[in-house]
Parts: C-alpha cells; structure tokens; sequence
C-alpha cells in the first residue's frame, strides 16, 4: 500500500553567546568538568536568574531570518521535571509566549520550491551533561544553563530528503547570521523528527513517532528513510505502530527504540516567577533586523547576478561560507568573477583536499590568486604556467615574483610570434606542402615547433591562429 | 473543589517522590488537607468573573537585560563542594537509567 507522510521537525541550537542564558557562568565547550559553573548553573537555593541580552539579540536573528514575527515582550516559562541533568528541578523555558512564531523558510526539492512553515523559535536553557557508566551517573555542569533556542516546524514535510534539505538549509542560515556554529556532530545544534504515516486518502494518521541522537544532515536522511519504511512494512501486515522515541544507530543504519511513551508527561508549566516580563525596546529591535548579515539565499543571487555564475557554482560556494569569504576577496582584485569561481572551486578546494588542509591553515593571500587569475586573462602567462605558480602561491608567495623567478612570460607580440612562425615555415618545407594536400595534422607539428623556439612562452592561441593564416598566404 | 484525599493517596504521592509516610504521619496530613480545602472553599467563594489572573505582582514590564560581558565563575573544588561522590571532577549519582 502506499503512504502518506508527514514529518516535523524540532531543532536546538546552542547560541554562540560568552556566557550563559541566565548566569554570567562561562560558555564553554571541552573545558574540563565543572570549571564553567557558577551558584545559578549548580542550582543552589536562593539564586536568581537574569536574561543575557546577547542571547535575546541572536534569537532576535534568527526570528528575523526566519521571516517570523517578533514578541517585544519576552516571557519565561518553568518547565518542572526531576531529573539530574537540571539540578533546579525545573527549566527555563519560553512555553506560552515564544521570541517568534509564525516563519516560514523554503527549500528546493525536485518538484521546485517548497515552503516550511516554522511554528515557533523560543529561547531556554541547556542542561548539564550526564555519562551514565555501569553502576554510576557522572554529571558535568558545564553545559547546564547555556543558551538555547529551539526552532520548531510545522509538519510540511514528506521524505528523509525534504528533511534534510530543511535542516541543512536553517543550518546554513544559523552559520551565517553567526549565532550559533551548528556543528551537529558536536551537539551544539541537536534534532529531534516527529514522523507518522497515513494510507494514502485516508484521513487519519498513524502514530507519531519520534527520532533522536541524528548527527548529520545524511543521518537525517537516512533515518526518515528508514523509518518511513519501517512504519509502511508494519502497517501493511496490519500491525501497530508504537508509540516511541527512536534513536539513529549509526552502526546498523537503522532506528532502534529508545523508551516507550506511555502517557504525554505533565510538566505543570507556569510563568517563571523570577523572570519578570521584559519590553524590548522597538528601536533597538528594529536596529537589528534593519543590520542582519546577508543570508545565503541573498548571496547566492548576488553571486548569480554580479559575477554571472551559475546556480550550480553559486551553491557551492555558498555551502562553505569560509571559501565563499574568501572568493569575495579574490574579487576584489580578479577581473573576472567567473573565472575566479573556477579556480576557488576547482583548483584551490583540490589542492586543499590534496594536503587535507583548510583556507585558514595556509598561507595563501586572496590577493595573490587575484593577481595570479589576472596574470592568465592579461596573458602574460599560459594556463598551464598558471597551475605551476599556483603551487608556490598556496604557500604564500607573490604570483609576479614566482612567474618573473622562474623566467615565465607568454609572449603575446604579434610580431614577435610572427618572426618565429616564419622562421619555422622556412625550414619546413615538407610540411607546408602536406598542408596544402590537406593533411592538417602538420599544423601541430608547426605549432609545436614554434612553441619549441619560444621556450613555450609563446601563447597558443595566438600561435595557432597566426600561423594559419601565414600558411594560406604561402 | 477536587474531592477529599485519604491517608492511601498521600503514601502513594510520597512512595512516588522515593520515601516513606507512617500512618501517623499520613493521617496528620490527611487533617491538615481538609482544613486547607475548606479555606480554599472560602476563597472560591469570591466572584472572579472577568477578571484577569495576575501573575506578578507589577503590572509594568521591566526592561533590564545582562551584559554577556559580565562573568562570575566558582572554582571546580567550589562547586564539588556540596557533593557526595566526587569521581575525575564529577558529581557522580546513583545511576537512574537502564
């Protein structure tokens, strides 16, 4: 049978803030346990939280971007559940009046643009982290307290591959407003899949289940799939989908239950007494919105429209912001986008990949591989000298001095090719004649032979070009 | 008005939150339940119809917001201090999870 399916997705994504939600505690990530703590973090009596205004200007962001509509008045929520992961006994949380709600962001899938709309992005605080061993839980407050926000999807979505495309593209999103490094493998961004089928025409859906523990954007993927196949397999033997959170195990490539949801726990949720309502100023909101970074979508159409590159090279750029970064700059000095865009995509991300190294492990200066890209459209240099400087370049060096050093110029004199072609025509008589029988294969030979009296340095193009014309004259 | 708890509800609530009630001890809360509802009786009693719940006790919003320049930190030796166990600078617990 065929299935309808409905996915929704739920996103946490530690802000990049300095310090923490509600503590001046540090915001660290690989310290040592239970060095970035303070009396809020640990949850000890009579402590008082206070808002980091940071925290509200990213999420304020993010909203942004997220085409969402604000809520100057922020409000915090208590979410109360016992556990050891949050020593206060409760979480702060945005539950009744989140920072935005009502966004939407589109992504591309095979039929065209699809719109997914992104029901709230409230703030709230992460908790600590737990190492469950053998016989005993070890706790490290480090995490607990720092500054969150979740982003929470309609259900638009109908395949593992929809899904990706979306949490890859508000990722993107997040990465280049700044508020978050989304390293997913970190758990700095963290998703949870909300997934359930229907017979196709049916109306009502299955059971919801959910999946945790996804690390990348192709486990998204791969775990939609596999659940979606795994619900269809259990309802066309007319059984009964449970109602469960799952996990992704990366070793089998599959789900496997992680608990069973008997009832929906009641977190008796009420307004957080020690937070009193905040107004934000509307200038100071506005300021913000009016100043976001330019977003990916905004970059991508611009690289099409200033540089003229195609959708194809514009994404992939855009997909790795440092390189996109440090395209702009080679444009600065190259004369052409285009062309810059080829050797960024081609020539520097091989070489990179070639030593395992990245943009800012190396040396090499944008402005060098702008002169270098200039040095091929002015001629002075072959295509093929050009990749042999581009060796020297990457480790910092000047394209002229590397070009002037190795005693690299391309001759672009029309007279001074001329002079060579002639010479050679003189003392290949043979060839000028297979010429005239129509073998054209003595035009390389020719051309070879010129390029072989220039020491290569001769263009050719050029080369080619003029000495046609000189044998049609003989 | 929810109906009046027995000493059996309130063993179970503290079997639920990991301890024990003797009988006594339930049937002392049992008594002081009833005296709190029939004071709550006498509240309810109070005509609340189109009135707003009141969650502060301000009715105008603050505006302060914190620095994210501002840091306050405890040592690691300060912050295990409240701890029973202490194992690789962690709290470590009884372990709750399968």
């Amino acid at each position: 049978m065929k299935y309808d399916v409905v996915i929704g997705i739920e996103i946490h994504c530690e802000l990049k803030t300095k310090h923490k939600m509600f503590s001046a505690g540090p915001a660290a990530f690989g310290q040592r346990a239970n060095t970035c703590v303070n009396e809020i973090d640990l949850g000890h009596p009579g402590t008082l939280p206070s808002v980091n205004k940071q925290a509200v200007r990213y999420a304020i962001m993010a909203s942004t971007a997220l085409n969402m509509s604000i809520d100057r008045l922020v409000r915090f929520d208590r979410k109360n559940y016992y556990y050891t992961d949050l020593p206060k006994g409760f979480q702060i949380t945005q539950q009744f009046h989140p920072i935005g709600s009502n966004g939407y962001l589109d992504i591309e899938t095979e039929d065209g643009i699809k719109r997914i709309r992104i029901e709230r992005l409230h703030m709230e605080e992460d908790t600590a982290k737990q190492f469950h061993l053998d016989t005993q839980t070890l706790i490290d407050f480090n995490r607990s307290g720092t500054s969150l926000v979740e982003i929470v999807s309609l259900p638009d979505m109908s395949s593992g591959k929809e899904a990706a495309a979306y949490v890859s593209k508000l990722r993107e999103i997040l990465f280049y407003l700044g508020v978050s490094d989304v390293k997913m493998e970190e758990g700095s961004m963290r998703c949870d899949i909300n997934i359930s089928l229907k017979p196709e025409g049916s109306e009502k859906y299955g059971t919801k289940v959910e999946i945790k523990n996804l690390n990348s954007i192709s486990n998204v993927q791969k775990a939609v799939d596999f659940e979606i196949e795994r619900q269809s397999k259990i309802y066309d033997e007319n059984g009964r989908v449970a109602q469960e959170t799952r996990r992704f195990d990366e070793a089998t490539q599959t789900t496997v239950s992680m608990r069973m949801k008997e009832a929906s726990v009641d977190y008796k949720y009420f307004p957080e007494p020690n937070i009193f309502p905040i107004l934000l100023d509307s200038e100071w909101v506005k300021k913000i919105q009016e100043n976001l970074p330019e977003l990916p979508d905004q970059r991508r159409t611009r690289y099409m429209n200033e540089y003229g590159l195609g959708s194809y090279d514009a994404n992939v750029l855009i997909s790795n912001k440092e390189l996109s970064d440090f395209y702009e700059e080679v444009c600065k000095v190259a004369k052409d986008g285009k062309i810059a865009a080829n050797w960024c995509i081609s020539e520097l991300s091989g070489a990179l990949a070639k030593r395992s190294e990245t943009l800012s492990s190396m040396k090499l200066s944008a402005d060098h591989l702008g002169a270098l890209i200039n040095m091929i459209l002015d001629k002075e240099i072959s295509g093929k000298q050009a990749k042999e400087v581009f060796e020297d370049v990457l480790e910092g060096k000047d394209p002229k001095e590397v070009a002037a050093a190795k005693g690299m110029k391309q001759v672009s004199d029309t007279s001074a090719i001329l002079a060579l072609i002639n010479q050679v025509l003189d003392e290949n008589p043979q060839s000028i004649a297979d010429f005239k029988n129509g073998k054209s294969r003595a035009v390389g030979f020719l051309v070879g032979q010129v390029m072989k009296k220039s020491k290569g340095q001769a263009n050719p193009a050029m080369t080619n070009q003029l000495l046609t014309e000189e044998l049609k004259k003989r | 008005m929810e109906e009046i708890k027995d000493q059996a509800y309130f063993k179970e609530l503290a079997h639920r939150l990991m301890f024990d009630l003797s009988d006594e001890e339930a049937l002392d809360i049992v008594k002081e339940f009833k005296t709190l509802c029939s004071q709550l009786e006498l509240l309810e009693a109070i005509d609340t119809t189109g009135v707003e719940p009141m969650v502060y006790p301000f009715e105008a919003p603050t505006v302060y917001l914190r620095d994210d320049e501002e840091e306050h930190v405890i040592s690691q030796e300060e912050a295990l201090s409240n701890a029973q166990k202490v194992v690789q600078g962690h709290f470590s617990v009884p372990k709750v999870v399968k």
